[in-house]
């Protein structure tokens, strides 16, 4: 924790703001695979759904080129799923679990910096769904009474021992 | 027993849309045997989803475990996407233990145990022995919180219970009367479709006027309000309320 409240000469509380480098932690590296066929499958899904829409579209009467807009639309979409969006996700998802706080950093488009005092934290949960699991991989979700996060896709060793590991300090962290 | 529970819980949520098909085409086509075969096919859907719920049922019972160790509550579940939850018991707000009328039957509990945020409890044990509901309301108690409590402590004479009187003036002022008053005016919608007037001889010609309006309105309103109470009366009889320690 770098930035942690500090008495000044004067009795009252200043706040060290020095920067807080990036989390250090990185997910682990086959959770690219694992988004990459959770991403061709819901490509597929779309696509089906699409090609389905067009079909009834000119069935209904409309012209060609406006029916095949959706499949068209969807297989633009195909690469950016299967390929770009979870490339960008794993190089910028980072995490870090210190005794006083969990941080977190995602997103693709927007960078969300998380930060949830250990104090903080209700209970710790770790999934698998049948993709995760394929690759031998779990995710962390930590609830707090605002909400859940989630640590996605670590090696199941290292998710289960994260979540011993955060439900521990949880357990003893007091409030502050 | 668990497994049992798990699928009739299935079952009730499944058994309306997956009986309907069956009987809307024994409606259509009247009750003779083509008929009933014809239905039959329809049947076969909602007799794969039944066994397919027993067998879900048993597996998720299997895969569904708790247990405590130290300081936490750990509870594993889920047959597709598997979750395991730690608890510290620190964490923990309410643990709430409840019998249904099966489970009363059945001797058995349902405990909800809840952390602080959300609505829906966090871990929710269907079907547990009342013994074991019980032991693991004892080990989740709080240390320091609470001191132990002794056992005859259990009997002693309660603080507070709703009186027949307080329970029956609490029903008449709960102003559910709106709920129960909705109720009534569908039921008497529904009737007001099956019976065919045209056809009730003897219907006096001034049935229609304002005196009639307001006799049915005034019935109307009664009855809801009567059945407010009673549903007060059956929600609540029996409430005490107990101090310890």
């Amino acid at each position: 924790m770098s930035s942690s409240p500090v008495a000044d000469g004067d009795g009252r509380l200043a706040l060290d703001l020095a920067p807080r480098p990036e989390p250090p932690e990185r997910v682990d590296p086959r959770a690219l695979r694992a988004w990459q066929v959770s991403g061709a499958i819901s490509a597929m899904t779309t696509l089906v759904v699409a090609l389905a829409v067009a079909a009834v579209a000119w069935r209904l009467g409309l012209s060609w080129p406006l029916a095949c807009l959706p499949p068209l639309l969807a297989i633009v979409a195909v690469p950016f799923w299967v390929w770009f969006i979870p490339r960008v996700r794993w190089r910028r998802w980072r995490y870090a679990v210190s005794d006083r706080d969990i941080e977190l950093q995602q997103g693709v488009l927007i960078v969300t910096r998380t930060l949830i005092p250990m104090s903080r934290v209700q209970h710790v949960d770790t999934r698998q769904g049948p993709i995760l699991r394929h690759y031998g991989l779990a995710s962390v979700a930590i609830a707090t009474a605002a909400g859940t996060k989630e640590i996605p896709a670590l090696a199941v060793e290292v998710a289960d021992a994260l979540r011993d590991r955060i439900a521990a300090l949880a357990g003893v962290a007091e409030d502050v | 027993m668990g497994i049992v529970l798990r699928a009739l819980r299935q079952l009730r949520e499944l058994a309306v849309p997956a009986l309907l098909p069956g009987l809307v085409t024994l409606l259509r086509e009247g009750f003779d045997l083509s008929s009933l075969r014809a239905a039959s096919w329809v049947l076969i859907l909602p007799a794969g989803v039944l066994v397919f719920s027993v067998l879900y049922g048993i597996l998720a019972w299997y895969r569904h475990t708790y247990w405590v160790a130290g300081a936490e509550l750990r509870v594993e579940q889920g047959i597709l996407n598997r979750k395991q939850r730690i608890i510290p018991i620190e964490r923990i707000q309410a643990v709430d233990v409840s019998q249904g009328v099966l489970q009363r039957l059945l001797g058995l509990a349902k405990v909800e145990i809840q952390t602080a945020g959300g609505t829906a409890p966090e871990v929710v044990l269907t079907a547990v022995s009342v013994r074991a509901a019980e032991e693991l309301r004892l080990a989740l108690r709080r240390p320091g919180v609470l001191g132990p409590v002794e056992a005859g402590r259990a009997g002693q004479e309660p603080a507070r219970r709703l009186s027949t009187q307080d329970l029956l003036l609490a029903g008449a002022t709960s102003g559910r009367a709106g709920v129960a008053l909705s109720l009534v005016g569908s039921v008497m919608s529904l009737f007001d479709e099956a019976i065919p007037w045209e056809k009730v001889p003897l219907l006096p010609d001034h049935l229609g006027g304002p005196w009639t309006v307001l006799g049915i309105a005034a019935f109307v309103i009664a009855l809801a309000w009567l059945l407010s109470v009673l549903g007060m009366v059956l929600a609540h009889a029996g409430f005490t309320l107990r101090r310890e320690g």
